[in-house]
């Protein structure tokens, strides 16, 4: 009884192997390329056209075809070769095999595309009935512009308290269903529900309040950077830097002249001891808006190591170095004037103790022009 | 002469009940695997047989399942709905019906199949494709319910695990048009069971059901073709292919 079982699902796997078989080495009637057959068949089709109403060659091309897996292109052969012999049994047993061949083919590929048909099925079902927003990506990666499917992402979204992200699914449904009115009417819904979110994270300084901005983000509306600032703020309120910083950074990506979420980075980067290009390069950024830098140029410099393609960094490290010049120039400026000044109340107070060691230095001390050659001097070492 | 006719009519009794040492032709061997019986299924039932069977129990596991609030006896009914639906061992819905539409296809390659049986069977393997589908999609729900946490979350599952248990047997009316199974993408086992009885009915010589010695004596040879064990060791066969 065993054997026999195993008999049967034998014969059924030899099929299956059978057919994977024959596609791997493109012997199935769809990857049948009739323009780059082998020899035999070319010359067993060659001895056809010679002798067309001969069974011989007749044979021959449907063997030569039945090989290469060729079995639509045989089924004609023998048809024609039935016409004219309809009692030949060779014919008649290679057209049945070459059918056969073809409807197991049809029928293994209607078992494949069971088993794809039942995922979608399954994604479809989990995302309209369980609002799974995975599920629903599933589907849509089978089927991206079926619009029922984008309404059930964008359902599922706003079922999950994600509001804004449904607002970017159902704008993409209205394109899709230019005149849906329940799409609309979706819209306005979701579009309310983010303004609720909006006003609880402008509202609350809770840990709701934080979940509330993220939720209420829409890329690219005019609210973006001040949630995502609010967003950092809160976060770092709560004490959680880490995802604060997250939040800052987002900021300062769309944003990189505001001085408080710049100084939040520099602080939040410093305590948290990140050191990831992407926190690198805020930090420089940042310190660039806070006037700093040289440390800004560092900070950079270690972010372009670490990422070479990171987005602008190139034009960031740039601008941090003309800043850094700047700086360095400014320094030598500050300090060459208070060198002056503090030599000019030496000057006129009486020698100090280390004037009295250089004669140039007391003579840069006596004239005003020599303190802006040096400006030069040092300006042109740079 | 009264004599003769009474032997005639015995004759023709005899004939007609099976008593004859005519052999039926290999195709029609294979059809009675798919509807009358074959060695290798649990009760020695045809496949089509089996898939039914299967196919009810699914149903009925699927409807304890629903009426619990357990989310232990839901998973447990659903656990053996699955196997009663998809289960290579067991012979669950999905091998049954596959195993069936593939000896409908040996039968259309038999070198007795009547042009009827060649034209079928492809016809009807291609249409047991909604049922495999829905098995396959059984056996989706079936782990939903296996990983749920809740009697409420396996709930959404085992309502739709329902509809399909109840479908694959049945059919559905997915176009709406009022008629289950109108067309092969709502066919249930109820449709493919009068696909076989219509094919069968058209068949000429007759198809009469096939004695049991025969469905369970056909091999087939290392040359591909079917012949029927003489030494009738019921498929269980070394040597044969």
């Amino acid at each position: 009884m065993a054997i026999s079982r195993a008999l049967t699902f034998a014969l059924v796997l030899s099929l299956a192997l059978l057919r994977t078989a024959l596609a791997d080495s493109g012997h199935t009637a769809t990857s049948c390329q009739i323009d780059s057959l082998p020899k035999t068949v070319t010359d067993a089709w060659a001895a056809l056209k010679r002798s067309p109403n001969e069974l011989e060659p007749q044979l021959a091309v449907a063997d030569a075809l039945i090989d290469q897996g060729c079995y639509k292109e045989a089924v004609p052969v023998l048809e024609a070769g039935l016409a004219q012999r309809p009692r030949s049994s060779e014919l008649q047993s290679r057209l049945r095999a070459a059918r056969s061949m073809l409807n197991e083919e049809h029928f293994f590929e209607g078992l494949g595309t069971a088993q794809e048909a039942a995922r979608l099925q399954h994604s479809v079902m989990r995302c309209t009935k369980l609002a799974d927003v995975s599920a629903c990506d599933d589907a849509l990666h089978i089927k991206p512009d079926d619009p029922q499917l984008v309404i059930a992402k964008g359902d599922a979204l706003a079922h999950g308290g994600r509001p804004a992200d449904a607002i970017l699914i159902y704008l993409r449904a209205a394109s899709l269903l230019p005149s849906d009115d329940g799409v609309k009417s979706k819209l306005a819904a979701a579009e309310s529900q983010r303004e609720a979110l909006v006003s609880q994270c402008e509202g609350n300084a809770d840990t709701g309040a934080a979940d509330a901005c993220q939720a209420a983000l829409l890329r690219g509306s005019q609210d973006e950077f001040a949630l995502l600032r609010r967003r950092g703020i809160l976060l770092q309120s709560l004490g959680k830097p880490e995802q604060a910083l997250d939040a800052f950074i987002a900021a300062n990506v769309l944003k990189q002249n505001d001085k408080s979420v710049a100084l939040a980075i520099v602080a939040l980067t410093d305590s948290t001891g990140r050191r990831d290009a992407m926190a690198l390069a805020a930090r420089g950024t940042s310190l660039l808006t806070l006037g700093r830098a040289t440390e800004a140029l560092q900070a950079l410099r270690q972010a372009q190591a670490l990422a070479p393609a990171l987005p602008k960094i190139k034009v960031q490290v740039a601008q941090a170095e003309q800043a850094a010049r700047d700086e360095a120039k400014r320094q030598t400026r500050t300090a060459s004037a208070r060198a002056a000044g503090s030599n000019a109340v030496v000057g006129a107070g009486g020698a100090s103790a280390e004037a009295a060691k250089s004669p140039t230095s007391a003579r840069v001390a006596a004239s005003g022009a020599v303190t802006y050659s040096n400006d030069a001097d040092a300006a042109h070492s740079n | 002469m009264k004599r003769l006719v009474a032997l005639v009519m015995v004759l023709s009794l005899l004939g007609a009940a099976g008593c004859t040492s005519r052999p039926p032709t290999i195709a029609h061997v294979h059809i009675g695997h798919a509807i009358t019986g074959v060695h290798v299924t649990p009760n020695q039932e045809g496949y089509l047989v089996t898939a039914e069977r299967r196919g009810g129990e699914a149903v009925e596991f699927t409807r304890v399942a629903a009426g619990s609030t357990d989310l232990a006896v839901i998973k447990q009914n659903v656990a053996a709905a699955v196997k009663a639906t998809d289960s290579e061992n067991e012979f669950g819905v999905k091998q049954a019906i596959v195993m069936a539409a593939n000896h409908i296809t040996f039968a259309a390659t038999s070198d007795d199949a009547t042009v009827n049986v060649q034209q079928a069977a492809p016809i009807f393997a291609a249409h047991i494709t909604r049922v495999v589908e829905r098995c396959e999609l059984i056996d989706l729900l079936g782990k939903d319910v296996a990983a749920s946490t809740s009697a409420q979350e396996a709930g959404v599952s085992v309502v739709e695990l329902g509809k399909l248990t109840q479908a694959n047997v049945s059919g559905d009316d997915a176009n709406g048009d009022g008629v289950v199974g109108s067309i092969p993408s709502e066919y249930g086992l109820v449709q493919l069971r009068k696909e076989l009885e219509a094919m069968i009915a058209r068949e000429n010589p007759r198809y009469v059901t096939v004695p049991q010695w025969y469905l369970f004596n056909l091999v087939r040879l290392p040359n591909g073709r079917w012949v029927f064990d003489k030494l009738g060791r019921g498929g269980n066969i070394d040597g044969y292919k």
